[in-house]
This record gives structure tokens, C-alpha cells and sequence, in this order.
């Protein structure tokens, strides 16, 4: 079948459209959603995040000031970046990665000034 | 809603045949718990989608439906649903799962019953 | 002659989702179908009216992976409807851009599987490879590859820039080059494919008609039936004709699908292009009350939310009501008289979403 020879040669000689993964990474673009990370300087520790959140990922307690984030029930939605009073939430561009344990992440505060 | 006529129980198998005549297609039904009584809305559609038509039946709590499913044999699928996640019963399902078609065995029975968490 | 039935799923190689077909054969043909379904039934609707209705939007994306756009978008418009909003028109052609993005990925999904399930591998790999462009459209515009999660009630969360939208319709371009040389070509010529699909599976107007069937199943038996035709979001200003095949076999269905590929690229375009300055959100305050039904055209088909609220942050039900549920019945009907060897083909020619259709 020799009009299938071009095909083959260009093939053959041509460099793969797919990456060396584990080696070569495509980054997120800037504008993905992934982990969130708390500006416990900027939070009042109101609570907005944590009753908007759809997945019940955040904890806040006001009394020890501290947020519990479990970022396995996250669902990066964005919900509480855009709904936090004080803008102290951000979000990364990579979500967390895969983990033997489901671990919460605690944020401490540091005593309230006042 | 829009075009939406309510009908009692033994109207509703004349009004379905009167949608066939007029080629409406079945869209789907919906039901509802209303305490002390049931809703079904039957959702049809006239002009290839751009209307819609809804027959609204009210139904007591121990009281059967007639399937609608003689006529338009795919509400069959939506009559299955609405005995599993309610406690409504329905004769004459052109096919009847008893009530196994979405849960198993040892989910929640009828779910979508108010009071039901 | 003796009846033999094979149940064939719920785990197949062609299914990505599970569902079982008890087919009742003699010999190699089927004669009869019995759809078992409720493996992975979640009781969405449960769980809707348990949430706040803001979340539901979230909780709606989550029916179905590849269509969440379009079930946040049939929610978002139900809720604006009984609380008439008013969307501001930005919102509405960003709403179509990223719903359109969605049948795009959603129907060269599909079109990989359809090639994977008669065994086509290098179609499957060309296909899946023009998907990632648009994914990364996606990401890029809305955050995330699949769930773009850019609905809110009364608008839309993210806005496209003069910057974002160039380099949009460079990536476009650089999709249709690669689906003009390499998708489109073996779809319309190649005798494998016609092969397995000419013929396979026929679906009559009048059938189609009375069971129901939604989508490209629907519109793939002659009937120009489309959700888009009743001009929700921005469809009025930018024009929408249906894509119709008559023929009512496996390859009208994909022919359907190719072509609304190539539709929909346009859409794109057009909306990037007549998209107006302004708001991209209102806010909304309040609670919903009354009763609305809601409808936009999935990539599967129609999809129909009824929403019932009761003054309360609660919803007091919501019905949703899929494309696959609906197309059900198209297959019982489609498969009897078919070879068992063409059952892959026939059951993935209706787009099955076992996700959406439990719910």
C-alpha cells in the first residue's frame, strides 16, 4: 500500500504530541483553581467561608482561632474566595496532590490584639 | 406555570390520549409531596420542544395512579422512579421493576418522602 | 430456537459508566432488551433540598461530569426565572460560550469512545488529542478542564478579556486545523466506519416521536427538535439552526454530533465576537418562590429542571429530568433485530450518560 508510505514517514519522524509526564509537567494556567490558602492576618475569622461552602471543607472556630481545611473534601469551587468579606482567602493553581492519609489542615491564628 | 391544566384522576388517561393526538411528546412527570396528598405534573411538549404542556394531577395518599404508560410507553422509566422514591402506587406499568430499579436492596426506601432524611 | 440471555455490563470495555443490558438472543441476534439500571444513583434530588439554594448550583454540576455547565445553566435560569432576574446580557453570551465550549468536549468525547468501541484506536487518540485543546480553553477561561463552575444566580463568575478571547480563537483555529485534517476526512470516508454504523440501529421518525427520544437520537431521525430553538441565554441574538440527519441509523447520529462540533466552534466565535462591554453579574438577593420549569439543550439532549421553591433558603423540590433517561426507551426499541457484535456500537450511539440518567 504505498500511499500510506508519506503517513508512515511522517510518523515515524515526527515528535510525539504527548509529554514525558512524571518528568515533563504542563503548567496550570494562571487562572486555575486549586488549594486555598488563609491570610491570618487579613481574616476576622467571621465564618462566611464556612457556611458558604458547599462541601463543608472549613471549619472556622472562632473561639481556639483556628480554621480546619480538609482539602479532600474541597471542591475547589472558588465559593468562599469570592464571598469572603475580607479577601483573605487565595487560591493556588494546583489543588492538593493525592495522599496516603486524608489530612485536615489546621491554620492557627495568633491571639487576637485586642 | 404556563399551560398548565389540572385534571382528576380519571381524566388524566382521556387528556394523555388527547396530547398523542395532537403528537405532543412526553417529556417527563414530576411528583410531588404535598403532606397529606400527592402532585404529579406530567410535562409534555407540542411543536418539536418550543411548548410545553403540564398536566397537573392530584392524587389522595392511599390512592392508585393509572399508568400512563399504555400510551406512551417511555413514561414507564418515570412511573418506575416515582413509586421507588415515593410511596405512590401506580398499576399497570407497562414495565415494572417493583420498586428495584434505582435503589437496592438495602438503601432508603422511598427517599424523597417528606420527613425523610 | 432456544433463547439465550447474555447480560451484557454493567463493567464493559465501551461503557465508561456502569449499566446493565439483559439481551435476550437467538443465536447472534437480539430479540429482546431489559435495561437494568441504579448503580450509581446518589439521590441528587435528595440532597438539593436538604442544601441552601446557592449550593445546589455546586451540587448540580455534580450529576454529570461532562454536561456540569449546562445543568448549573438549566438550575441558574429556573431559579432567575421564579425570581425574576434580569441577567445582564455580557453574562448570557459568556453563559452560551462556555455551554457550547461543553457540547464541544462533551461530543468529541463521545466520538473517542465511538471509535474505541469498534476498535478504531488511532481515531480514539486523534480525537481525544483536538479534545485537549479545548480543555485547555477551558481551564484557561474558567479554572478548571471540566467542571467550569462559572454559574451564579444572575449571571456568571469570570469574565473573558480582549487578551483571553485572541488567544481563544488562536487555540480554535488550531482545533479545526487539526479536526479539518484529521477527524472530519475519516469520519465521512472511511468504509471501516460506515461499516459499522450505516444501517445500524435505526431509529423511525414516528418512533422517535413517540418515545421520546432527546438530542442527537432525536434530531438524527429527521425531527428539528432543539432546546436552543427556544432562545434561552444569548441563542436569539446570535441565531441557531438545528442540525438535522434523516437517515435514523448509528452514522446519522455521529454525523449529527461532527456537525455540531463544527456548529458550535462557530457559536464560539460569534458570541466572542458580538459579546457586549458591561456587567457580568447582578446581584440577587431574596428567596425563591413558586414553581418553574427550566430547559437548555444538553450536549445528550434536553434537559428539564422543575424547581419548586418555598420562600425558604430551602428548596422544596427539584426534579431533574435527563437526556439518557429519556433516550432509554429509543434503545429498547433500537437494539431488537441487531447483531450481538453491534450492540457496543448501537448502545454508545445514544450517548449514554449513567450518571446524569440516575442521578
Amino acid at each position: 500500500m504505498p500511499w500510506m508510505l508519506p503517513t508512515i514517514m511522517k510518523n515515524l519522524f515526527s515528535r510525539p504530541v504527548t509529554r514525558r509526564y512524571p518528568y515533563v509537567k504542563r503548567p496550570p494556567f494562571p487562572e486555575a483553581r486549586g488549594k486555598l490558602h488563609f491570610d491570618t492576618e487579613k481574616c476576622n475569622l467571621c465564618g462566611a467561608c464556612s457556611r458558604i461552602c458547599p462541601a463543608n471543607a472549613i471549619i472556622v472556630d472562632k473561639e481556639g482561632r483556628t480554621i480546619k481545611y480538609n482539602p479532600f473534601a474541597c471542591i475547589y469551587c472558588g465559593n468562599c474566595v469570592e464571598g469572603c468579606p475580607k479577601k483573605a482567602i487565595t487560591m493556588d493553581i494546583l489543588y492538593s496532590p493525592p495522599a496516603i492519609q486524608k489530612e485536615e489542615e489546621v491554620i492557627t491564628f495568633p491571639p487576637s490584639t485586642k | 406555570m404556563e399551560n398548565e391544566i389540572t385534571v382528576s384522576k380519571a381524566e388524566l388517561i382521556t387528556e394523555v390520549q388527547k396530547m398523542l393526538a395532537q403528537k405532543a411528546m412526553f417529556g417527563t412527570a414530576t411528583c410531588l409531596d404535598l403532606d397529606e396528598r400527592f402532585e404529579i405534573i406530567y410535562h409534555f411538549e407540542l411543536e418539536q420542544g418550543l411548548k410545553m404542556r403540564h398536566i397537573r394531577v392530584s392524587l389522595a395518599k392511599d390512592d392508585t395512579l393509572p399508568s400512563i404508560s399504555n400510551i406512551y410507553m417511555c413514561a414507564a422509566l418515570i412511573e418506575n422512579e416515582m413509586q421507588e422514591m415515593f410511596d405512590i402506587k401506580i398499576s399497570g406499568i407497562a414495565l415494572d421493576f417493583k420498586r428495584g430499579m434505582l435503589l437496592a436492596k438495602e438503601s432508603p426506601k422511598t427517599p424523597l418522602m417528606k420527613g425523610k432524611e | 430456537m432456544a433463547r439465550t440471555v447474555i447480560p451484557f455490563g454493567p463493567q464493559h470495555p465501551v461503557f465508561p459508566e456502569p449499566i446493565q443490558l439483559k439481551l435476550e438472543c437467538e443465536d447472534e441476534r437480539i430479540v429482546g432488551v431489559v435495561p437494568v439500571i441504579g448503580y450509581i444513583s446518589r439521590g441528587i434530588e435528595k440532597a438539593a433540598e436538604l442544601n441552601p439554594f446557592r449550593n445546589n448550583i455546586f451540587l448540580c454540576e455534580r450529576v454529570c461530569g461532562i454536561c456540569s455547565f449546562m445543568h448549573a445553566l438549566c438550575y441558574c435560569q429556573g431559579i432567575e426565572d421564579m425570581m425574576k432576574v434580569e441577567v445582564p446580557s455580557r453574562a448570557r453570551f459568556l453563559r452560551v460560550f462556555w455551554a457550547e465550549l461543553s457540547r464541544m468536549h462533551s461530543h468529541l468525547l463521545w466520538l473517542g469512545l465511538l471509535a474505541d468501541s469498534f476498535g478504531f484506536e488511532s481515531l480514539f487518540m486523534q480525537v481525544w488529542r483536538a479534545r485537549e485543546i479545548i480543555l485547555d480553553i477551558s481551564e484557561m477561561t474558567s479554572g478548571h478542564r471540566i467542571i467550569q463552575s462559572t454559574n451564579v444566580i444572575g449571571g456568571v463568575r469570570r469574565d473573558i478579556d480582549e487578551e483571553m478571547a485572541q488567544k481563544v480563537e488562536e487555540m480554535l483555529a488550531q482545533f479545526k486545523e487539526l479536526a479539518d485534517r484529521s477527524i472530519l476526512p475519516t469520519i465521512l470516508n472511511d468504509p471501516t466506519i460506515k461499516e459499522r454504523t450505516v444501517g445500524k440501529g435505526i431509529l423511525t421518525k414516528e418512533q422517535a416521536e413517540l418515545l421520546a427520544a432527546v438530542g442527537p437520537t432525536l434530531r438524527g431521525s429527521g425531527v428539528a427538535s432543539d432546546m436552543r430553538m427556544t432562545e434561552y441565554a444569548a441563542y436569539k441574538e446570535i441565531g441557531f439552526e438545528p442540525i438535522v440527519e434523516t437517515a435514523g441509523d448509528s452514522y446519522a447520529r455521529t454525523l449529527v454530533r461532527v456537525k455540531e462540533i463544527y456548529q458550535s466552534l462557530d457559536i464560539i466565535l460569534k458570541a466572542l465576537s458580538m459579546m457586549p462591554e458591561g456587567d457580568i453579574a447582578v446581584r440577587v438577593t431574596g428567596r425563591p418562590e413558586g414553581e418553574v420549569v427550566s430547559r437548555v439543550e444538553q450536549p445528550r439532549g434536553e434537559l428539564i429542571y422543575y424547581v419548586k421553591g418555598n420562600g425558604t433558603a430551602n428548596l422544596e423540590r427539584l426534579k431533574i429530568g435527563t437526556p439518557t433517561f429519556a433516550n432509554i426507551p429509543s434503545l429498547l426499541v433500537m437494539l431488537p433485530g441487531c447483531e450481538l457484535a453491534d450492540v457496543p456500537v448501537i448502545t454508545l450511539s445514544i450517548d449514554p450518560c449513567i450518571a446524569c440518567c440516575e442521578r
